[in-house]
Formats: structure tokens, C-alpha cells, sequence
């Protein structure tokens, strides 16, 4: 056997250690008896357990429905509007808008889902209770609802919806547009005719990946859903293991499994709406420069429009500020600024765990970003260029994890490791497999397009002059790639850093991420001491984001 | 080859002889029943080598950090690391690790159906201490010999806290039955944790079912935090009254000038707080040595101070203890039950 067989067979090793025992174990724990009679024999009674109120259940797939379309819907209409105004027309504060979107990526989600609390709750929020004072409504708008849920996820995906908007309106061949106006088109007829048909590819895409992330997100059906007594089915299967005197893992499971079959099926119109881009292909090789639509006395209320961004940025992050400087929380009153000190931010780092949870986010962050992206290069390196049969497998393998949401991925990895004997729960590592597992296929696809992008005929011809394929790979392939191996080490490490629901199930006392920790601080009811550590993570996650976002403009990366 | 198996064997010999003669204790197993003198100075050596304590407690608010800081500087070289948490979610953390073999706590202060459940599945260490005398009989579990499995060194009691501003004098309710109030409506929140059941508990046993269903017309709002959080709420005014707020958290934040107030229903659910060691703590020498000092003076005042309860004073207040009677099958049983009945308690239909 040569050295590509021996390279497929431990990267296939490892790829099958890494995917099919956690699909393995939330199948096996769905379908097998936990304790009693029944116990390791094949039984229904999960399923039966968490049907055993239909109306339960249909509540719960139409309130998960509900939350996923609606913040989809919402956070497409606010990403789009914002994205053709900073592109395509002459509207004021792009760069403004541009910079905030790329910040909220360094800014944790629970982090702003808890300022958002202390802004809208709707009894003591901030804005309800300043605008209870202004117009005697009280409150404005309550937070624990589920369009309070919806708003919130929409803000949380408005940045990303943005940025991946951004691009086809500016990448789009302005000839079709003008064409279009040259035969007398209005402007609302272009954007309806030409420039929303050219866009649709991307908006469906946008629009399924928004769904799909909704209906995997936790921190809002947590946070807001239990409060408004609005269950999804990530909070359910939370709840069925951190809910009640005993762990009930089938139940879980079951819930985990039906998440699974949504999330599939919400994935088969994602790669329809995708494998057929190139029809949409407005970028050629004649030169071009997107026109910017004059939108004349209207421009400055565009430019309010795009402030929109970095003020949801803001809003949260203010609010921390006032309840970190509080011993308790307080509206902003003579009484409270008598109080104001900065105790909480000595507190907060007075405590070892919390110091702890740093050192263990960044050891598991750069860990399981380095480890992903060396088993990606090397299986999508072993499929693009090998003849080895049944190569396409490994790629198969890699994305089958898009079907795991993060709380699933956490419950699979617990029972996979719960059960074979091998000493990673109670550590770090246990968090580094599984956050490999979770985001296996966004690296295979960076390693993918990166290798697609270099002709096998640079590596040929270093072999005519003699190279082994070993140093070709690692003189011209591995420089020439690294770049994109680079994008994707930064993805899985900017997400990994502020992951929580993957964590929140795997992590145990001493093995705490910053994510988990902010829970638990909320979970204790420690505001201030959380709103001080948030700050301070807050600050340092958007000096690297800021730092990385350098590093990949100077060496033209897309992340 | 012989002579070499016999010298191995007179060495091993000599060894144990030489073990025995030292008379100290080095396992856990030893050293829980070891009631010698220099008991506190044999821990605080074998603990500064083993150099930190694993702790996982139920206590809330500041009382966990104190206890940790206060061993801390009476122990300097044993370092605490503490995890806190519900019972609802020590008892998996523990089960879990017990079961994938991987032992991390020493020391257990927690609800007494947590450590029911310890004890059923053998994860307990029946240990002695110097300060046993001092407890009475009823508050403690006992094992074989002298020996026990757990000590109540505190007792919290769950009642009304509310927000004095929200709620006006008038409303705050004095039983049960003033939750019903219309003034209410809307400003009653419950925390979802063992808390919250433990409160549904109580309701049930003796308003009935009914009633808890009655409650659910005043729009209860949930909350998936510890009661302590759920005070921070009543405190800011998200919540105007919350029946799932420990008497002691509220007094802390009455003294640092907090507009709330803590009123006991006319039945108190109570949770007892007892101290226990794990059956297979890592760091043996510094779980009992945390054990003592949380049963000893030391830790007995920093929870005096806080206003936990004992369950030999008069606290003028009628105590329930929802897990009396009724082992752990039951216990689960009946949480689950509870824990549904919470859960509808909350839930709005979309």
C-alpha cells in the first residue's frame, strides 16, 4: 500500500471516530431502554413518553416553526434592505455599517441576548421603562413573547444576513440593470424584475440557512422562550436532561432525533437552491462597476437605516456597562449612580473559574480549529487530487454533521462518551472532539474550494522535476492553500470561542468556557459580576475578530 | 532466583510492618473513620500534598464563596474549587461521572435527595468527625459503626419574596391563597429549578391540583435559573413576587438596601442542607478536611451570618420537607409530577 492509502485509511479512521458514534449514540439512546426492566432492549417508550400529549408536541414543532420562519423572514428583510443600501446606492455610513456587522461576529450571543433582557424586559427594562415615562405605554414591547423571541434572533442574524447579502449585490453585473432601464423600466421595476431575480439563488439560500440556525438556536429559547413559556425543541431537550431529579437521556434523544429529521429536511432545498448558482453567474470577465443608485433627499434616511447595525451592537452592550457598575440591578436614577463602582469587575476576576474558563476557550478554541483543519486538508486533499476509489466517501463523511444541532451534538457526544472507556469526559477535550465533529463540513469546504482554486499541473510538474508527492504536497500545494486553510482555522476559532450549546451539556467543574461560565453566572444570579466578565470577553473576542479581519484582508481571504 | 523472591518478600514485609507502625491512615476509607488525635493536622498535611478540594454545593448567593475563601485562608495550600449548582443538575453531573469512571468531587453540600441517591448507588463515603457531637441525632444519616453518610449543617426556607415598590403593602400576600389576587396578575414569576417544583410540591399537598391550575390564570412567567436569580428579577422589578425566594438571599440584599421584602407562606417548603463525602474523592485528606470545617464553627457562622436556618431552632414558621418519607424511586416519581405541573404552570399556547 503507498503512502495516499495509508493517508486515506487514518484520515477515514479518524473522520468515522469522529462522525458516526455520536450518530450512533442519539439513534441507540432514542431507541433502546435506560433503566429498569427495559433497560439496553429495543423499546418506543421515549417516543411514546414525549407524544404522549399530541397537542404537547404539536405546540412545540409549530412554535419551533413559528420562531425559525419568523426570524429567518425578519433577519433576511433587515439584512437585504441594509445590504443593496450599502451597496448599491449612494446612502451615507456603509463603512460604519460594514465594521459593526464584522464586530458582532467577536461578540457572544448570550452576551447580547442578556443585554437585550436588561433593555426590553418588560417590566424593568431600560427602553420599556424611558418609554413608559414618554408615553405612558407601558410596556412598549414585552420581550417574553415570541415576537420578542423573533426580534431578538432576527438582530442576532441581521449582521450575518448582511454580510452575505453584501456580496451578490456587489459582485452583480450592472449592464443587466441599465439594459433594463435603457427600455424605460422604473427604478422599482429594476429592482423587481432584474435585480432581486439575479439576487434570489443567494436570498434562498440566506433564507434557509437563517431557518435552519433558528431552529438549532438555544441562548433565545432559553434566555426568553422559558420566561414567555414558549418551549422549542432545543429547550426541550435541554430540559430533559437538566430539567428534572434524573437525566432522562431517551427523551432527549427522541426530541434530538426529530430536530435532526427538520434540520435534514430543511437542507435538501439549501443545496437545491445552491448546486445551481452558476446559472446566476453575473460576474465575467469584462470589466465592471456595480452602479450605486442616487436615492437623492431619501439618501440621509438610508444612512439612519444602516446605523440600525452597530446601534443593535450598542444598545446591549450599554446596558451591561450601567448593570456591571450596579451591585444590583437599578435604573439610572441619582440613587443609582451614588452606587456606580467597578467592585463587580474586581469580583468577577478575584474568581480562579473564571480566569479558568479563558485559558480552557482558548486552549479548546485553537485546538479544535487546528485539528479540523488539518483532517480537512488533508481528506480534501485526498479527494481532489487521488484516484483512490470511493474517495468521495470521506467527503460525504464530513458533512454529515450539518445535521446535528449544537444541543444534539452536545447530547451525542455526553452518551459517546459516557460510554466507552476512554478518559476524555471531565476534561477539555471532550468539548475539542465534539466541537471538531460540529464543525467538520465549514472546514472541508474552505480546504475544498482552497485546493479546487490550484491546477494539478503546479504539483505534476514538481513531480516530473523529481518531488515526491509528499513534497509537492508540502512545498507548492500546502503554501499556495494556506490561505484558505487559514479562513477556516479562524471561522472554527471565532465560533468555537463563543459556542455555548455544544458546551453546555460536555463541560464539568474545572473544564468551564467562557460561555458556559456566563451561564452559569446568570443561572446564580450574579448580573453585575457577569456583565463585567461579558465586557471585558466582549472587548478582548473584537480585538482578535479585528486582528484576523486585518490578517485576511491583507492577504485577500474570505471568511 | 529464589533467594531473590524471598529478599522481594521480607522487603514487602518489612514494609507493611513499618506502615503499621506509623498507624496513619492514607485512604479515603482510613481516613473516614479516623478519629485520633492530630486528626485536623493529618488532613491539613495530606491535603496540602493533594493541594485542592473539589466542592459541589447547593448554597447560592455569597455564602459558597465565603465558605471557599474562609477554608482557603485557614488552610493556606489548599486551594477550593467549588461548583454550584441545583440538585437538578449536581445529580446528573455526579451520575454521569460516576458512570463514565471519571471521579471529580470530593466534598458534597447539597439537598438531602441528592444525596439519597449518592447513597443508593454507593457514591458515598460514611466518614466520622470531631464535630458530630454537636449535631443532633435526627439531622444525621447513620452508617455502620459511628460512622455517618450526612450531617443537615443548614436548612433554607422558600417563601414570598417581592418587590416592595411593584407590590404595594396592601397586596403582598400572607397564604397561598392571596396569590390568587387580582393585583397580582402578571407580576408572579417561579423559578424553574428543584426550587420551583419543590414550591409546586407544597401547593399540591395542600391547596391541591386545582388550585395549582387556578394559579395559572395570573399568567405565572417561568424563569430556567436558581431562586437567587429569580431574587435579582424581584429586586430590579421585573418580577413583583416570587413564591420561589430563599429567606436568607432576601435578607442579604434587605441588608445591602435592596426594596424587597420575604414573607413565609403558611406552609414552608425547606431545603436541608447537608454535608457528605464522595465514596471515591480524589483528594481524600482535603475532602474531610472540608467536610469538618463546614460542620465546625468555621463554617457554622459564616451560614448563621447569612441567615441560613438550623432544624433545631423555632423559626416561627411552619416547615415542610417535600422529600420526608419517601425514598429516592418515590422522590423521582413525585419530582417529575411537579416538575410537569411547573412546567404548565408556565406555558402559553401559541
Amino acid at each position: 500500500m503507498d503512502g495516499t492509502r495509508w493517508l486515506f485509511l487514518f484520515v477515514s479512521l479518524a473522520l468515522v471516530y469522529l462522525v458516526i458514534p455520536p450518530l450512533f449514540f442519539i439513534v441507540w439512546t432514542g431507541f433502546v431502554g435506560e433503566r429498569g426492566a427495559a433497560a439496553g432492549s429495543f423499546t418506543l417508550e421515549h417516543f411514546v413518553n414525549i407524544v404522549g400529549s399530541l397537542a404537547e408536541v404539536r405546540a412545540l414543532l409549530w412554535n419551533s416553526l413559528l420562531f425559525s420562519v419568523g426570524s429567518a423572514a425578519c433577519a433576511l428583510l433587515l439584512g437585504t434592505a441594509t445590504a443593496w443600501l450599502a451597496e448599491r446606492t449612494n446612502a451615507p455610513f456603509r463603512t460604519v455599517a460594514y465594521v459593526s456587522a464584522y464586530l458582532s461576529f467577536g461578540i457572544p450571543g448570550i452576551v447580547k441576548v442578556i443585554g437585550w433582557i436588561l433593555l426590553l424586559g418588560p417590566k424593568a427594562g431600560m427602553l420599556n421603562v424611558v418609554a413608559a415615562d414618554l408615553t405612558g405605554i407601558y410596556p412598549l414591547f414585552n420581550l417574553f413573547s415570541l415576537p420578542g423571541m423573533i426580534l431578538i434572533e432576527a438582530l442576532l442574524w441581521t449582521p450575518v444576513v448582511f454580510l452575505l447579502m453584501a456580496t451578490p449585490f456587489r459582485s452583480m453585473d450592472p449592464s443587466l440593470e441599465e439594459s433594463a432601464t435603457v427600455f424605460g423600466g422604473s427604478g422599482w421595476q429594476v429592482l423587481k424584475r432584474v435585480t432581486l431575480p439575479l439576487a434570489l439563488p443567494s436570498l434562498l439560500a440566506v433564507l434557509i440557512l437563517t431557518f435552519v440556525r433558528s431552529l438549532e438556536a438555544f441562548e433565545i429559547p432559553a434566555l426568553i422562550g422559558i420566561p414567555a413559556g414558549i418551549d422549542v425543541l432545543t429547550t426541550q431537550i435541554y430540559l430533559q436532561v437538566r430539567g428534572g431529579f434524573r437525566p432522562r437521556y431517551g427523551e432527549a434523544s427522541a426530541y434530538s432525533i426529530i430536530l435532526m429529521v427538520l434540520v435534514g429536511l430543511a437542507l435538501i432545498p439549501y443545496y437545491r437552491a445552491t448546486r445551481h448558482t452558476h446559472k446566476f453567474t453575473t460576474v465575467t470577465g469584462k470589466g465592471y462597476r456595480p452602479r450605486r443608485n442616487d436615492l437623492g433627499p431619501w439618501r440621509w434616511l438610508g444612512g439612519l437605516l444602516l446605523l440600525f447595525l452597530p446601534l443593535v451592537q450598542i444598545l446591549p452592550l450599554g446596558a451591561l456597562v450601567w448593570a456591571s457598575l450596579l451591585p444590583y440591578a437599578k435604573q439610572p436614577s441619582s440613587e443609582a449612580f451614588a452606587l456606580l463602582s467597578l467592585n463587580n469587575y474586581f469580583s468577577a476576576f478575584r474568581d480562579s473559574t473564571i480566569v479558568g474558563s479563558i485559558l480552557n476557550s482558548l486552549t479548546v478554541s485553537v485546538t479544535a480549529a487546528t485539528a479540523t483543519v488539518l483532517v480537512t486538508f488533508v481528506a480534501s486533499w485526498l479527494v481532489v487530487r487521488t484516484k483512490i476509489r470511493n474517495r468521495w466517501a470521506l467527503d460525504q463523511l464530513a458533512m454529515v454533521p450539518l445535521v446535528f444541532p449544537g444541543i444534539v451534538m452536545g447530547v451525542a457526544v455526553l452518551k459517546m462518551y459516557l460510554a466507552i472507556p476512554l478518559p476524555v469526559y471531565g476534561t477539555i477535550w471532550i468539548l475539542v472532539f465534539a466541537f471538531m465533529t460540529r464543525y467538520l463540513p465549514y472546514c472541508m469546504r474552505f480546504s475544498y474550494a482552497g485546493l479546487l482554486g490550484i491546477h494539478r499541473e503546479l504539483e505534476e510538474s514538481a513531480e516530473v522535476c523529481g518531488a515526491s508527492w509528499m513534497q509537492a504536497v508540502r512545498n507548492i500545494v500546502i503554501p499556495l492553500v494556506l490561505p484558505a486553510l487559514f479562513a477556516g482555522w479562524i471561522y472554527v476559532f471565532l465560533i468555537t470561542i463563543r459556542e455555548l450549546s455544544v458546551a453546555l451539556l460536555l463541560y464539568s467543574p474545572g473544564s468551564q468556557v467562557i460561555s458556559v461560565k456566563i451561564w452559569e453566572l446568570w443561572e446564580n444570579g450574579h448580573v453585575g459580576e457577569l456583565a463585567a466578565f461579558s465586557l471585558v470577553i466582549t472587548c478582548g473576542t473584537v480585538v482578535l475578530a479585528v486582528l484576523f479581519h486585518r490578517l485576511a484582508e491583507r492577504y485577500g481571504l474570505q471568511v | 532466583m529464589r533467594i531473590l523472591s524471598t529478599a522481594i518478600l521480607i522487603f514487602l514485609n518489612a514494609l507493611s510492618l513499618a506502615w503499621g507502625q506509623s498507624g496513619k491512615p492514607t485512604s479515603l476509607a482510613e481516613l473516614a473513620t479516623y478519629a485520633g488525635a492530630g486528626r485536623e493536622q493529618l488532613l491539613l498535611v495530606g491535603g496540602k500534598s493533594e493541594g485542592k478540594v473539589v466542592w459541589y454545593t447547593s448554597l447560592a448567593g455569597t455564602s459558597y464563596k465565603e465558605i471557599a475563601a474562609a477554608f482557603e485562608a485557614k488552610y493556606p495550600g489548599i486551594k477550593v474549587e467549588t461548583y454550584r449548582g441545583s440538585t437538578q443538575e449536581l445529580m446528573p453531573r455526579i451520575m454521569a461521572e460516576a458512570q463514565a469512571r471519571r471521579y471529580i468531587v470530593d466534598t458534597v453540600e447539597s439537598t438531602l435527595p441528592l444525596l439519597k441517591a449518592m447513597r443508593d448507588n454507593k457514591l458515598l463515603m460514611p466518614f466520622h468527625s470531631p464535630h458530630f457531637a454537636k449535631y443532633p441525632e435526627q439531622v444525621k444519616e447513620k452508617a455502620d459503626k459511628e460512622l455517618f453518610f450526612w450531617t443537615v449543617v443548614r436548612e433554607s426556607y422558600i417563601g414570598l419574596g417581592y418587590n416592595k415598590k411593584a407590590i404595594p403593602a396592601a397586596t403582598v400576600p400572607k397564604s397561598y391563597d392571596d396569590l390568587l389576587k387580582p393585583e397580582l396578575k402578571d407580576k408572579i414569576g417561579f423559578s424553574t429549578t428543584d426550587t420551583g417544583s419543590r414550591v409546586i410540591a407544597a401547593l399540591l399537598k395542600f391547596k391541591g391540583e386545582e388550585f395549582v391550575k387556578r394559579l395559572k390564570e395570573q399568567n405565572i412567567r417561568l424563569y430556567a435559573i436558581s431562586g437567587r436569580a429569580v431574587l435579582d428579577l424581584v429586586i430590579s422589578g421585573e418580577v413583583g413576587a416570587s413564591p420561589t425566594i430563599f429567606r436568607d438571599h432576601a435578607a442579604v440584599a434587605i441588608d445591602q438596601g435592596a426594596p424587597v421584602g420575604w414573607v413565609p407562606m403558611e406552609i414552608v417548603p425547606t431545603n436541608a442542607g447537608a454535608v457528605a463525602v464522595s465514596g471515591q474523592a480524589p483528594h481524600p485528606h482535603a475532602a474531610l478536611l472540608m467536610a469538618d470545617f463546614i460542620l465546625g464553627p468555621d463554617g457554622q457562622r459564616i451560614l448563621e451570618r447569612l441567615e441560613y436556618g438550623s432544624p433545631s431552632r423555632d423559626v416561627g414558621f411552619k416547615r415542610w420537607y417535600p422529600e420526608q418519607g419517601l425514598t429516592t424511586d418515590q422522590y423521582e416519581k413525585e419530582s417529575a409530577k411537579w416538575d410537569k405541573l411547573l412546567r404548565e404552570l408556565g406555558r402559553k399556547s401559541s
